[in-house]
């Protein structure tokens, strides 16, 4: 067995440990009505066609996406400079100008 | 390995019997080789990496990667290549969606090889301390499962000092215990239960260590 084909022997069995780990919580969970942070409306409209979106609710803050993005300090930090006007929607990677396979940029 | 080469390998890897959480960790290393042949240095993160470290109840099929070193263009130029088009700001393929929401990576990573791809992902604990810091910040109750998923995915496995540390500087240790002590306690866990316990530890933070 090659060394490569050993790695996803491991895998398969940390998968599996990790699976038995979580089914105990997994049986007792009900996510009604739970929040997650909004999908870009393209990747949302993507999962929507493909009955892909899952149970949880999307809630939109660009202060989550600025903060994922790891330029402007921590989670706090990035809320806190938000709400002195120091960060804007002009931060949030959603309303970066992305001119990828354009007119503006041809391959 | 060829462009082509690479191109036929993302088709078997996809579309073969193999489970999903193989196929998306294969394809994704698949990806990452192609990227890195372009020099640049992909990592996956976001619900991928989740299902990579602990496949769990819910599967996805989108493919978040950092991607340093290189351009937009440069990226689109090699999944485009790889089959992908691009309706919008992401790359699709069949029910494939890759997305690249950055291209800095300061958080530690693992290289693990399968089959003879290598996958760069975020570690771990990375990805769990950002459920959580999601959950005190935001109050997204979603990501207080996916903690307590993984802490119970994970068990002994956990390294929880740079997972401390993490949660430390985000100002968010205070929900490591009581997130794990409901993930063990086998008690039913909805909306209501987590919203109790972000309104309790909201404001408590761990006593400061004393100045040497």
């Amino acid at each position: 067995m090659s060394g490569a084909n050993d790695n996803l022997v491991l895998l398969r069995e940390m998968w599996a440990r990790r699976r038995a780990n979580a089914a105990p919580l997994r049986a007792v969970v009900d996510p009604t009505g739970m929040t997650r942070p909004a999908r870009h409306p393209d990747e949302h409209a993507f999962l929507a066609e493909r009955k892909g979106l899952g149970p949880f609710v999307e809630v939109d803050d660009p202060t989550y996406r600025i903060w994922r993005t790891g330029k402007y300090g921590t989670a706090a930090e990035v809320k806190e400079k938000w709400a002195r006007g120091e960060l804007g929607p002009e931060h949030d990677p959603w309303n970066e100008p992305d001119l990828t396979g354009t007119e503006e940029t041809p391959l | 390995m060829s462009i082509d080469q690479l191109r036929r390998a993302l088709d078997e890897a996809w579309n073969s019997d193999r489970e999903h959480a193989e196929r998306l960790v294969l394809v994704t290393a698949i990806l990452q080789t192609a990227l890195r042949e372009a020099g640049m240095v992909p990592t996956l993160v976001g619900g991928a990496a989740i299902e990579f470290h602990a496949p769990g109840a819910y599967t996805t099929t989108d493919i978040d990667l950092v991607v340093e070193r290189r351009t937009r263009e440069e990226i689109h130029q090699v999944l485009t290549a790889l089959g992908f088009t691009k309706p919008t700001r992401h790359w699709v393929r069949g029910d494939l969606h890759v997305e690249v929401p950055g291209s800095y990576m300061a958080d530690p990573t693992d290289d693990v090889e399968i089959d003879r791809f290598i996958l760069r992902v975020v570690r771990k604990e990375v990805v769990l301390a950002d459920r959580i810091v999601g959950f005190r910040e935001w109050q997204h109750s979603a990501y207080a499962l996916q903690a307590m998923d993984l802490i119970r995915a994970f068990g002994s496995e956990l390294d929880e000092d740079p997972l401390r540390d993490h949660l430390r500087r985000e100002g968010a240790e205070q929900y490591f215990e009581p997130l794990r002590r409901l993930a063990l306690s086998g008690r039913k866990i909805n909306e209501q239960k987590l919203r109790q316990i972000w309104r309790r530890y909201h404001d408590a933070r761990p006593p400061k260590e004393e100045e040497p």
